[in-house]
């Protein structure tokens, strides 16, 4: 009986902590992309939490673009980035897409961009989410034709910051530099 | 011949050895055999040499152990580092096609959400 008890116990313990680790990873990335990853044809999966971040950043080095990354990395507490490229395009539908900006319909984001191009056909939005009236992360939500890709930052970081990503990681620095004093809602 | 006979007898007759000549002797064979034993063979300085080569082994692991563990975590801290590049490389660039789609739209006169 007292054997039967344990085991009902451990089983219990067991399955509080998968459950645990399953909603931490839920949080961590707030959009489900399993079914999107079965299809894709390349996959980039990013997940660095607060610990691992500070880890790397006892390896970043001198440089400019590692003293950048120190820097904005300084105030995060996680990124989680997740890249589908497919070969064929429209692999992934338009309404696959609605469902993941269903996802942050609720209050405590706010979609601050959202563009649409047409040529290349690319759809961008970008949501902030607000906890007590602040920025306590942002999501990227980018679609093109051949490539899904999806950003979780978490942290108290602002658009500004990340305009400072300009100039490093290989993206050109006049053109952002040029666009900062306009970056503002485009909605 | 008698003289001779005598001589010999006398040089030959059988006499008992001086007291504490055993001991004399006892005590100079274990001189002799000490004399005769390489420093290296004493007990002393084998267990010593035992106790040196097992320390040595002992922290020869130790160390080789620390400095595995220390190039594993050099390793996943370049890897962490990359990931972190290429995160923000990716979040750059989507921020990039953002500003320049904003930018386009902005020169339209707002043509494009």
């Amino acid at each position: 009986m007292r054997m039967r008890l344990r085991v009902k116990h451990s089983a219990l313990v067991v399955l509080l902590v998968v459950l645990g680790n399953r909603a931490s990873s839920q949080a961590a990335f707030p959009v489900d992309t399993a079914k999107l990853a079965e299809r894709a044809d390349e996959t980039t999966s990013i997940s660095l939490d607060k610990t691992m971040l500070q880890f790397a950043g006892k390896f970043l080095s001198s440089s400019e673009e590692d003293r950048e990354a120190q820097r904005i990395i300084a105030k995060l507490d996680g990124i989680y980035v997740r890249t589908y490229g497919f070969k064929k395009p429209n692999t992934y539908s338009a309404s696959e897409i609605e469902s993941f900006r269903r996802q942050f319909s609720g209050p405590e984001w706010s979609r601050i961009v959202a563009v649409h191009a047409k040529d290349p056909d690319e759809d961008t939005d970008i949501y902030v989410h607000m906890t007590d009236g602040r920025v306590a992360g942002m999501f990227i939500l980018a679609a093109e034709a051949g490539e899904l890709t999806f950003v979780h930052i978490v942290g108290a970081i602002t658009p500004e910051d990340l305009d400072q990503l300009s100039g490093n990681f290989g993206i050109p620095k006049k053109h952002l530099k040029k666009e900062q004093p306009r970056g503002e809602d485009q909605r | 011949m008698d003289e001779l006979e005598k001589a010999l007898k006398s040089a030959l007759r059988r006499e008992p050895a001086p007291e504490g000549l055993s001991d004399q002797v006892l005590e100079k064979a274990t001189l002799r055999s000490g004399k005769g034993t390489a420093w290296w063979r004493l007990p002393v300085v084998r267990w010593s040499v035992a106790g040196v080569v097992t320390v040595a082994c002992i922290a020869g692991g130790a160390s080789e152990h620390f400095w595995e563990q220390k190039r594993q975590e050099r390793m996943r801290g370049e890897q962490a580092r990359q990931q972190v590049l290429l995160a923000l490389r990716i979040t750059g660039t989507k921020l990039s096609v953002v500003q320049k789609q904003i930018d386009k739209a902005i020169n339209d006169g707002g043509g494009q959400q």
